[in-house]
């Protein structure tokens, strides 16, 4: 190559590449400031919330990870995978088996499920090899609903329909003799709190180092990766290892947040909600995805709240009989058609806010932001409503468990055509910031033309 | 020149291609390569032989089976029959990225670039097969792969620089043109640290111009980078002026091959690529 040795950097131009823009001080010392507002608040969330939905910030932190997981199939790789709930419970239950079964300590049983989780991925990756695109998501579709149907109704291994115990590791329960205000409860989210910065840490070195390169390159091309000597079958095999891996600890985790798990929580609505949570959040974006996996943590929880609350869903308090509930029902369907058209009202009004063109940036990140909240809060209690109400009239009970699903296609559909990148599009410019970078990503002005003596321009 | 050019005799073709030695081991070569693709028999025959830092052109009309023939030799098509030599060593049953770790690298008709990353990016993941430190050590962000990350960064933009494309380094491959993409991709094909460049239509979206500044530049770094390069490409003057060596294929077999003064005043390459009752190339 060419020998010239590379100039200091206070030798090269402000424009020059090599030197790359760097904060000042302050902007260093602002962006460590929020920074750790943000860890402070994650790690403050357990505390902050009551009792009761400690356990639903867990699920956050969990599905985090998941997300993260899937992050590295759809994002990294491009492979969609529908089966993704058989990697999280093949981790769930193999460290169920170890932790009841077995006797290790946790901490091994999750050791064990990362293997097996990794394992599995693997044999999901050779077919991975030989099919690809839609008929991959095929694949994945029936290993999914294999793995739960029969898999994980094999009662030696799994507790069958009745489950299997998943206790918690020792450590994180309080001392008997102590009695501080900290439960066994907060101390378990902070757990998988830790598991989430640790595998985010390694997710973001994979991504900035060969290995990560390497499997993204692939995703793009994988005839010019080979041109370049990149070993295809060896990173394809490589990427689904570290997402069957991270769903792996994933699993284990989750199956000790309620310190049981059976099959039923491994349907076929779960690797949708994966699926989705990943797109919403923003394919490829480290940050995106896992706000997305917050997002729809707290859904499931949130609808089965609203549905239980009279006025929203259906009716369980003085209304043992049909009756009772068919009579509450109209209150409800005017809730459900106001939540729908606030919904809708809503989304216009944001969408000006946000897609203005003469909006300054701050405005249009704010207004997005505003714009996902809406949208989702409108979906919950919008759809929820009208669901429960239309639970209301008793013929439509059966209705209820579908809205998951179809809050989470409106969602998508909000999702594509506004924000094709999701969470991670809108949060772009904030995210850019934390990341050490400029708010504002300059036009550069040196595309388009011969500006650099040899360099090539477009052809008329 | 009325016969065909045809030279068969080693001894004889190297004497004339520069005075080599019979007994010098070509670094690339083919014997016999042949491909069929159901009832097409897109390649029959096709012996070659590029001897170091030479630039060796491939001329031909378009389906004459140019870029199956690179293909057969990048290992991204598996020949029917025959076989490839890389310093005589047979590669024919290598991998593209194991032949590419013996020293090929190769450009690609549509852009071969990795889409979603800037050209800093793309120039770093070429630079795939050089890197030293393991996977797990780059996901651990241990030291020395911290260290070799830097040499890397450096090493591209040296790259970037030595083709004049420094100030593209942070560009997303969206916003460029299709010539200056071209022009990337020869940088990172470049950052690979091939011995033998393989270009295929280098020149593809590049004006008169530039493509006079390109040629110069791949005299030059076959000087200065000790490269042998093998070229496709249908700007016929272009080619006669830089190549040493010159094969024109059609059909799928070599129609002639020999110096380019040879082949311009060869007939049934005139034909070939004019029509009939053409006596010269351009």
């Amino acid at each position: 190559m060419a020998t010239t040795t590379a100039p200091a950097p206070s030798e090269l131009g402000t424009d020059d590449p090599r030197n790359p823009w760097t904060p000042s001080p302050a902007g260093r010392i602002a962006r460590l400031a929020v920074f750790g507002l943000l860890m402070a608040a994650a790690i403050a969330a357990p505390l902050i919330v009551p009792d009761v939905q400690v356990n639903l910030v867990t699920r956050a932190f969990v599905f985090g990870i998941i997300a993260l997981s899937m992050n590295i199939l759809i994002g990294y790789t491009g492979t969609v995978s529908l089966g993704h709930q058989a990697f999280v419970g093949v981790g769930a239950f193999t460290a169920a088996y170890i932790l009841t079964n077995v006797g290790l300590p946790w901490l091994a049983a999750v050791a064990v499920a990362m293997l097996v989780g990794a394992l599995q991925a693997l044999l999901i990756g050779v077919l991975a090899l030989r099919v690809q695109g839609f008929f991959f998501a095929i694949v994945t579709l029936a290993y999914g609903l294999f793995t739960k149907e029969v898999v994980f109704n094999i009662t030696a291994l799994t507790g069958g329909g009745a489950g299997a115990q998943a206790p918690r590791p020792a450590f994180v329960e309080p001392a008997a003799d102590y009695a501080g205000s900290i439960t066994g409860d907060v101390r378990y989210a902070w757990l998988a709190l830790a598991f989430l910065a640790a595998i985010w840490v390694l997710d973001w070195r994979f991504t900035s180092s060969r290995g990560g390169r390497a499997v993204q390159a692939l995703r793009d091309d994988s005839r010019v990766a080979a041109s370049w000597g990149i070993n295809v079958r060896a990173f394809t095999l490589l990427a689904f290892g570290l997402s069957g891996a991270v769903a792996g600890i994933a699993g284990a985790l989750f199956a000790s947040t309620q310190v049981f798990v059976s099959p039923e929580s491994f349907t076929l609505t779960v690797a949708l909600t994966y699926v989705l949570m990943t797109t919403v959040g923003g394919v490829g974006s480290r940050p995106g995805v896992v706000l997305g996996g917050f997002v729809f943590a707290g859904l499931a929880p949130i609808l089965t709240a609203l549905h239980d609350t009279p006025g929203w869903g259906v009716a369980e308090e003085g209304g043992e009989g049909a009756l009772d509930v068919c009579a509450t029902a109209p209150p409800r369907v005017v809730a459900g058609v106001f939540g729908l058209v606030l919904l809708g009202v809503g989304i216009e009004a944001v969408r000006h806010l946000a897609l203005g063109e003469r909006r300054t940036h701050v405005q249009r990140v704010l207004g997005g932001l505003i714009f996902l909240g809406a949208a989702w809060l409108g979906a919950v209690v919008g759809l929820g409503g009208a669901f429960g109400a239309l639970g209301g009239y008793c013929i439509f009970t059966s209705i209820t468990p579908l809205i998951e699903p179809v809050i989470g296609v409106v969602l998508l559909l909000v999702t594509l055509i506004q924000f094709p990148g999701g969470i991670a599009e809108q949060l772009e410019a904030p995210l850019r910031w934390l990341s050490f970078g400029k708010f504002h990503e300059e036009k550069s002005t040196s595309v388009g033309g011969g500006s650099a003596a040899g360099s090539s321009s477009m052809r008329p | 020149m009325s016969t065909i050019d045809r030279i068969s005799s080693l001894a004889a073709r190297q004497a004339e291609r520069g005075g080599a030695t019979p007994d010098r081991v070509p670094v690339l070569s083919t014997r016999g390569i042949g491909i069929r693709f159901g009832g097409l028999q897109a390649l029959q025959d096709v012996d070659m032989e590029v001897n170091e830092y030479e630039i060796v052109g491939f001329i031909g009309p378009n389906g004459a089976g140019k870029t199956t023939f690179f293909n057969c030799v990048t290992g991204f098509y598996k020949p029917t029959t025959g076989d490839v030599f890389i310093r005589g060593e047979r590669v024919t049953d290598l991998r593209p990225d194991q032949r590419a770790n013996l020293g090929i690298g190769r450009s690609f008709q549509q852009v071969g670039l990795v889409r979603s990353f800037t050209v800093l990016e793309n120039l770093m993941v070429s630079q795939h097969q050089h890197v030293k430190y393991s996977v797990a050590a780059g996901m651990l962000g241990m030291p020395w792969s911290l260290e070799e990350e830097a040499t890397m960064r450096e090493r591209a933009f040296e790259v970037l620089d030595y083709l004049d494309l420094l100030h593209l380094a942070d560009e997303r491959l969206g916003g460029l043109s299709y010539g200056m993409l071209k022009q990337v991709e020869v940088a990172a094909v470049l950052a690979t640290d091939p011995d033998i460049l393989m270009l295929d239509e280098p020149l593809a979206g590049l004006g008169p111009e530039e493509s006079e500044i390109f040629g110069e530049r791949l005299l030059r770094m076959r000087r200065e980078l000790g490269l042998t390069i093998v070229i496709i490409e249908h700007h016929v003057p272009f080619m006669l002026r830089v190549c040493d060596y010159v094969y024109v294929l059609n059909f799928g077999q070599l129609l002639a091959e020999g110096l380019p003064e040879t082949i311009r005043t060869n007939r049934d390459v005139a034909e070939a690529y004019m029509g009939e009752g053409a006596a010269t190339l351009a």
